[in-house]
């Protein structure tokens, strides 16, 4: 990897995955104003498995919560396959979310109350999809959990319990897949396990990655890694796999 | 090597720097303790305010240290001697009549209403003093002045008779002058059965009102003013003694106000019972907040253990918690319950018929207490033992904290004794044990009943919603309601138990009132009388009949002989001594109308044996209540003894009759052959049923005619009792909402617990896609979900409770009142969704990223 700073042209003309261009997000906190975003901007092709690396604080995981539409910034741009962000609000972008994008998370977040087919199920179902519980079974069954799907998060393992919620990021098939440390909650090999996964699900549905890390050799594994530091977009390159 | 216990003092030091966090978590804790303790304390309170009231009052209640009363004569000269001796007797005559008020200058009758009469001598009161305006001394009232006797009369009159001081009113053949209204009457306890105003004359212008006649149903009063040295109660029992057949009420200042005490007791039962019911269901809230709580400190009891505190000192440092924190709660609880006394003082002060001594009064605090440690150590012990035992890599595991471990056997023996100890201490205390304990195991019952209901539910929504293909199937929000109501730590089982048995409570008394109030106006006036005469002399009889047929719209008049006596003997064995069965011991309490026919009533329902022929002079025979001769174990040829007037009757059992009271047309329990009851100094009372309007006519013609006559108005009569009921039933259900309020406590606390896991799941949905309308559908499922399961179980239990009170207890029949369940069971699901909702509009309102970033 190289660290070449690589600013993307804003006027790019071919149809991103991600567009952020000049992205800015300040939050009111009990001393003062803190600027989170300062001028981000960033372009993800369709299909590109991005990594974003740097260290605690520096703006990551709110860069990945408004790519999800899950934060609005203070000024700039977001589109994600080509929709303006500014021109939904809180419910557009729900349904946004629900057609094309799949999040995971570091604390897996899934309901409690239901059963691992039946989490899986949910965004099947928000979709209206009359198939949902097949489709969440067989999801399941592509990350060797067909003989869990009765179980109740509860009474999985966290290693279990990151491959429902992969199935459930992946049971709509979205255009665009965030993963906010979807390791740092696992052990080595489990985490292992989960990160083959991923890359799995990804290489065969042709979504589009974005892979917030702490590990530089996990980042490898993605086509292109940006470090984010204070706010900014301080590094970027392309990675041996983009050259694969 | 033996291993030191946990010391008590690292404990105390634990539990208070853990208490430093403040006290948010537990308002509904407190909350609940202390509605149940207040409830119970103050209920005490005002019973022991009254009864200091009555004790100290109790002669001017009584008017005297002690009273005789007697119904249709006076004391006998060898009866009144002990009382002359033993000091000063005061006499009075008590009766119903009717009051007229005349025209000035056409002396006719302008309006005439049903009154009490009461004359009394010169010495009356014989203690304390009346109130009246103008302020006279009574005997100037009352005196005879210019030809015409004086007399004070209730200020209701004013308008009633359209009367002011100086006006004549007429009672009986009396004319008498309206010289004062009466502020207060010492001796005069209000009593549901007095029928109307007070008219006081003297006792010397009785025989001008010519009301007096043999068998006219007058009680007269002797009230004794003991001299020094004699024992008031000991006279009373040389009385009942000396005079076994003096067939009179001696009544000493213990039984001052017997029947406002048995009313109060009962009401401060029933109020204590309510109290310990909204104490039962805050318990439900006293677990929940404290098993919410000791569930967010399972990090801290997980730290603690790994790092080597036992079991045992962890369940020291949260019951030292507890403990303070249920103290704060019983504390409060007592604070509002002394209060509760001076607020009532205000609000009923003026309906109480005594002066009630407001203060604080150690007992039914002391009382109310105990219930408050009581049912807080039953209700936080389980969570507490649960906590104890739960193992330190657990408490990191699970999310919701669901430690299905039991508690060791020391805590649930402990457990047992507690709630042995509850019920005990419930049972010892109330004074009618029987009842209390009836409530207690309804209480148990009640709580069970729930239980399984609140199961049931659980398990309907865990089937419905698993079945794939199901109702909940592309229903994400509906399977989230769903799932809501039976995962681990669901709200159902607390809600459905504590808000549950208090609408029960109330579905069962509002159906008892509309089935109550539904015999009075549907069923009553179409078989009912319209009117009721009493004392009409046996002379009179013809013209009466004469007058009432005479009027327009009179449908039915019914006669028949009536006279009061004693049940003296049943087969042959005295009547405090016989086996009679509880329900019916009334026939043998005291004095009721008797009466004498040749031929069958044309209600009567004979249920075995035959009528005796019309003009029958044999053995004297009796026709015979069937219920009645059940409760004394009495079949045909049996015989039964009545005393009247110190004469004692005894008849054989001819025939038993179907008697329906509720029918509200004239009954009697006990008829004679009339040989049996010849020369007994009879009067007559007689029943008219007319069309609605014709009452005044009707009442018109025969006061004028024959003052002496007492007539009721059915319809007057229905509509007071309806007040009376109405107001009972106001209060009733006023002091049920205790429980009720405590039941919604629980639903606060039960929601305000489920709030962070509806903020994560609002996220979370928000997340996959949800919109706020689906988000707010799940909880608005979830909640009418929980709303409609409660209101139904609380429904069908007060249904059910409500039915078997009417038909065992009242033994009416029974109406289902639809819009009433329905309203209850849409109330609950209002309130459930209510509450919920103050918690999900802050659910839908929070910002996602904040709660999904990795700590």
């Amino acid at each position: 990897m190289t660290n070449t700073p690589h600013q993307l042209d804003a006027g790019q003309t071919t149809q991103a995955a991600i567009d952020l261009t000049d992205v800015h997000l300040t939050l009111a906190g009990p001393a003062g104003e803190v600027n989170i975003l300062r001028g981000v901007s960033l372009h993800v092709p369709q299909g590109e498995a991005l990594g974003v690396v740097g260290p605690s604080g520096s703006g990551k995981t709110t860069m990945l919560m408004v790519t999800a539409g899950l934060e609005r910034i203070t000024s700039g741009r977001v589109a994600v396959a080509g929709q303006d962000y500014a021109e939904l609000d809180e419910d557009g972008l729900a349904l946004f979310r629900r057609d094309n994008i799949g999040i995971v998370f570091q604390s897996f977040h899934l309901i409690p109350t239901m059963s691992a087919l039946e989490n899986v199920a949910v965004p099947l179902e928000f979709a209206g999809r009359d198939d949902a519980f097949e489709r969440a079974e067989e999801q399941l069954e592509s990350v060797g959990l067909g003989h869990r799907i009765g179980h109740y998060p509860g009474q999985l393992s966290g290693g279990e319990q990151q491959r429902v919620a992969l199935a459930r990021a992946f049971a709509v098939k979205p255009k665009l897949l965030l993963a906010d440390e979807p390791t740092g909650n696992l052990d080595g090999a489990t985490g292992q396990q989960i990160i083959d996964l991923l890359f799995d699900l990804h290489d065969h549905n042709d979504t589009t990655l974005v892979l917030i890390t702490h590990d530089m050799k996990l980042a490898g594994r993605c086509d292109r890694v940006v470090r984010i530091s204070d706010g900014i977009i301080a590094g970027e390159g392309l990675t041996s796999a983009a050259a694969e | 090597m033996a291993t030191p216990g946990p010391s008590f003092s690292l404990a105390v030091r634990y539990a208070f720097r853990e208490l430093r966090s403040g006290l948010s978590g537990f308002r509904i804790f407190i909350a609940c303790l202390a509605l149940g303790v207040a409830a119970i304390a103050g209920a005490g309170s005002l019973n022991q305010a009254i009864q200091a009231g009555i004790e100290e009052d109790a002669q001017l209640l009584l008017g005297g240290d002690l009273q005789v009363t007697l119904t249709y004569r006076e004391v006998s000269d060898e009866e009144r001697t002990p009382l002359e001796a033993a000091g000063t007797v005061s006499e009075q005559i008590t009766m119903r009549s009717m009051a007229r008020s005349t025209d000035a200058v056409t002396g006719e009758t302008r309006e005439r209403t049903l009154i009490e009469l009461k004359a009394v001598d010169d010495i009356y009161p014989l203690y304390g003093a009346m109130a009246l305006t103008p302020a006279l001394p009574l005997d100037e009232v009352l005196a005879l002045r210019g030809g015409r006797w004086g007399a004070a009369v209730d200020p209701v009159l004013r308008t009633r008779l359209d009367i002011d001081i100086g006006d004549t009113i007429r009672v009986g053949e009396a004319s008498l002058e309206v010289r004062a209204f009466i502020d207060k009457e010492p001796d005069r306890v209000i009593s549901f059965a007095t029928a109307g105003p007070r008219v006081m004359v003297a006792q010397a212008a009785m025989p001008e009102t010519e009301l007096v006649q043999l068998g006219s149903l007058v009680t007269y009063v002797y009230n004794v003013r003991v001299d020094p040295g004699i024992d008031a109660e000991a006279l009373r029992s040389t009385l009942r003694d000396d005079f076994p057949d003096a067939g009179w009420r001696v009544r000493g200042l213990r039984q001052a106000a017997r029947s406002l005490e048995i009313f109060l007791d009962n009401v401060t039962l029933f109020l204590t019972l309510v109290g310990l019911t909204a104490l039962l269901t805050g318990g439900i809230g006293v677990a929940n907040a404290s098993r919410a709580y000791l569930t967010g400190r399972m990090s801290t009891i997980a730290t603690l253990k790994c790092l080597g505190a036992p079991g045992e000192l962890i369940f020291m440092i949260y019951a030292i918690q507890l403990t303070v924190l249920s103290a704060a709660g019983i504390a409060l609880g007592l604070l509002i319950g002394v209060g509760v006394p001076f607020i009532a003082a205000n609000a009923i002060g003026d309906m109480l018929p005594v002066d009630a001594r407001f203060g604080i009064y150690a007992a039914p605090l002391v009382k109310a207490g105990v219930f408050g440690i009581l049912s807080a150590s039953v209700f936080a012990l389980w969570p507490l033992a649960k906590a104890r035992e739960i193992p330190a890599v657990a408490l990191f595991r699970s999310f919701l904290s669901d430690i299905r471990r039991w508690p060791r056997k020391r805590y649930l023996t402990g457990l047992i004794l507690l709630g042995l100890a509850l019920c005990v201490f419930t049972i010892a205390t109330a004074d009618r044990p029987r009842f209390a304990f009836f409530f207690v195991l309804g209480a148990g019952a009640s709580m069970v009943l729930f239980r399984f209901a609140a199961i049931g539910v659980t398990n309907l929504a865990q089937k419905l919603s698993s079945k794939r293909g199901g109702v909940t199937s592309g229903r994400p929000t509906l399977r989230l309601a769903m799932a809501n109501l039976y995962r681990p730590g669901n709200p159902t089982t607390s809600v459905v138990l504590s808000l549950g048995l208090g609408l029960s409570v109330l579905v069962c008394i509002a159906l008892l009132e509309a089935n109550l109030n539904e015999q009075i106006n549907g069923e009553l006036p179409e078989q009912a009388p319209s009117m009721f005469f009493i004392d009409i002399q046996p002379e009179q009889t013809e013209t009466f009949r004469e007058i009432v047929e005479a009027q327009d719209g009179v449908d039915k008049l019914t006669m028949a002989s009536m006279i009061r006596g004693r049940v003296s003997k049943v087969n042959g064995v005295d009547s405090r001594d016989a086996v009679v069965a509880p329900d019916q011991r009334w026939i043998v309490r005291g004095e009721r109308g008797i009466s004498q026919s040749a031929t069958m009533p044309e209600n009567a329902k004979m249920v075995e044996g035959d009528w005796w022929a019309p003009d029958h002079d044999g053995e004297n025979l009796l026709s015979i209540d069937a219920e009645a001769a059940r409760g004394m174990g009495l079949g045909i040829g049996d015989t039964l003894s009545v005393s009247i007037l110190g004469r004692e009757i005894t008849a054989t059992i001819a025939n038993l009759r179907d008697v329906r009271w509720e029918s509200g047309t004239m009954n009697f329990a006990l008829i004679f052959s009339p040989n049996a009851l010849r020369g007994a100094p009879g009067m007559y009372i007689a029943t008219v049923n007319s069309s609605e309007g014709t009452e005044e006519a009707i009442e018109r013609a025969v006061v004028d005619a024959l003052p002496n006559v007492t007539i009721v108005q059915v319809r007057e009569a229905l509509e007071i009792l309806e007040q009376v009921l109405g107001a009972l039933g106001t209060a009733v259900r006023v002091t049920a909402a205790v429980a009720l309020i405590a039941g919604a406590l629980v639903l606060a606390g039960a929601i305000a617990a489920g709030h962070a896991r509806r903020i994560y799941e609002s996220v979370v949905l928000k997340v996959l896609g949800a919109t706020r309308a689906d988000v707010l559908k799940a909880f608005v499922f979830e909640y009418c979900l929980l709303g409609l399961a409660t209101g139904g179980i609380a429904a069908a239990v007060g249904c059910l409770s409500a039915w078997a009170v009417l038909i065992f207890v009242m033994k009416i029949e029974w109406i289902l009142f639809p819009g009433i369940v329905a309203g209850v069971i849409a109330a609950c699901i209002a309130v459930t969704l209510l509450a919920g909702f103050a918690g999900v509009w802050r659910a839908l309102g929070i910002k996602a990223a904040p709660l999904l970033r990795n700590d």
